[in-house]
């Protein structure tokens, strides 16, 4: 719809319109690492506290995911992922994940002890920046597949805190939707990537969620 | 225009009538209606059932969109009057929360269903649902009113939200029908896991 020469009214705001998108991306890229500075000392302190679930209802639920940040990661490098795989996997795997989710889940609440739970939620992350950062397009199974395995050791984390007081269903509801709505923002980030500086941030923001996931990785070695 | 008020004048003396006639009753059976409708849309186990329920038939369209609210206004009825009919039956709450996962994983899932399943599965569930209201009352039928506002609040949600469903068209819009159904399915799994595990 946009004319690309720039010889008329439409071109001139598309060119103005990219010239602004690439600033943008060159600035948030520039600070980018200044920004995960400020924002490390969260970092890898997801679920530390499986009993701090609060009063047990939707509102703890809901913060349940948001308080880690490899998980909220993650969980945004899922929907990353699926806007630069484009559809079906862009809707594909959001649908994969709660369902995956809830087998790890009903590993956690069963106190099945699945091995390396929160090495797996790091792992994630890395992989999932990795992935997005090198804009990799594997065939939708494998995609599938990466994210429904990572989907397990999320799950089984979320499982393990689900509150034997309060509501349950009502904890379980407002994690699984703030679960969902990190996916949501995901995608939405991802729409950039129509623009030439939108792809560059979105694969920046691949780097960040992958050096979040190294740095969970890396803190019970030496922080805790 | 006259019909939409029309409409409108005969709903607000359905709402009315009720509450002019019992006025002076110490529990008004309008309260009771609504007190049966506010349950089942704020408990969240039958809520999300109900909610997956509606989006299968969506999916499913056609007759299921006639025959899904039918079959789960029967279920309910039955369910909330076979109170002292049948003895004590604990594990309802379980078979409530099956009916979550179940229901949301088949949403998600979008596999061909036949026809009839979404009105089977209403029959079922909505027999289940509406006995767990003579479970919370300890083995005692409620009344009448307050299962008429059950099934009401029920239809409500049935009605609306798989007419909805059924309209969407657009291919990201049926994948968010799944997702919705992939969360419910969750949620039921988990906190069935939950009830299974004795906690």
């Amino acid at each position: 719809m946009i004319a690309r020469d720039g010889g008329n009214v439409f071109g001139t705001v598309a060119a103005r319109a990219r010239a602004d998108a690439n600033a943008i991306g060159h600035w948030m890229l520039r600070h980018a690492l200044a920004w995960s500075l400020v924002l490390l000392p969260t970092v890898g302190f997801a679920h530390v506290d499986p009993a701090g679930a609060g009063d047990g209802g939707f509102v703890s639920g809901l913060w349940h995911p948001v308080t880690g940040l490899d998980h909220v990661a993650a969980m945004v490098a899922v929907g990353l992922w699926g806007a630069q795989l484009g559809t079906p996997a862009m809707w594909l795997l959001p649908v994969v994940f709660p369902l995956m989710m809830a087998i790890g889940g009903v590993l956690g609440v069963i106190g099945t002890a699945v091995p390396g739970v929160g090495v797996g939620v790091a792992a994630s992350a890395i992989l999932l920046g990795s992935v997005v950062a090198a804009e990799a397009r594997p065939p939708l199974a494998v995609a599938m597949l990466m994210v429904g395995s990572f989907a397990i050791f999320h799950g089984h984390v979320h499982g393990t805190a689900l509150p034997t007081f309060g509501v349950p269903v009502l904890f379980a509801s407002g994690f699984v939707l703030a679960t969902g709505v990190l996916h949501l923002c995901g995608i939405v980030i991802g729409l950039l990537r129509r623009w030439p500086a939108g792809r560059l941030m979105i694969r920046g923001a691949g780097v960040v969620v992958a050096l979040v996931g190294a740095y969970s990785l890396a803190i019970p070695s030496w922080w805790r | 225009m006259s019909r939409v008020a029309l409409f409108v004048a005969w709903a607000c003396g359905l709402v009315l009538v009720p509450v002019s006639a019992w006025a002076q009753d110490a529990v008004p059976p309008a309260a009771r209606v609504a007190a049966g409708a506010r349950h089942v849309l704020t408990e969240p186990d039958h809520l999300l059932a109900i909610l997956a329920l509606a989006l299968l038939a969506g999916q499913v369209g056609r007759r299921a969109l006639l025959w899904t609210p039918v079959c789960l206004a029967a279920g309910l009825v039955v369910g909330a009057l076979s109170g002292s009919a049948l003895p004590l039956l604990a594990q309802v709450e379980t078979v409530n929360l099956t009916s979550v996962a179940i229901l949301g994983a088949l949403v998600a899932l979008h596999a061909p269903l036949p026809i009839a399943l979404p009105g089977v599965l209403g029959l079922v569930f909505g027999w289940s649902h509406g006995y767990a209201n003579v479970l919370d009352l300890g083995g005692t039928t409620p009344p009448l009113a307050f299962v008429l506002g059950l099934v009401a609040g029920g239809l409500g949600v049935v009605v609306a939200v798989s007419l909805s469903t059924s309209a969407l068209r657009a291919g990201w819009q049926q994948i968010a029908v799944r997702t919705v159904g992939s969360w419910i399915c969750a949620i039921g799994a988990m906190v069935l896991a939950l009830q299974l595990s004795g906690e």
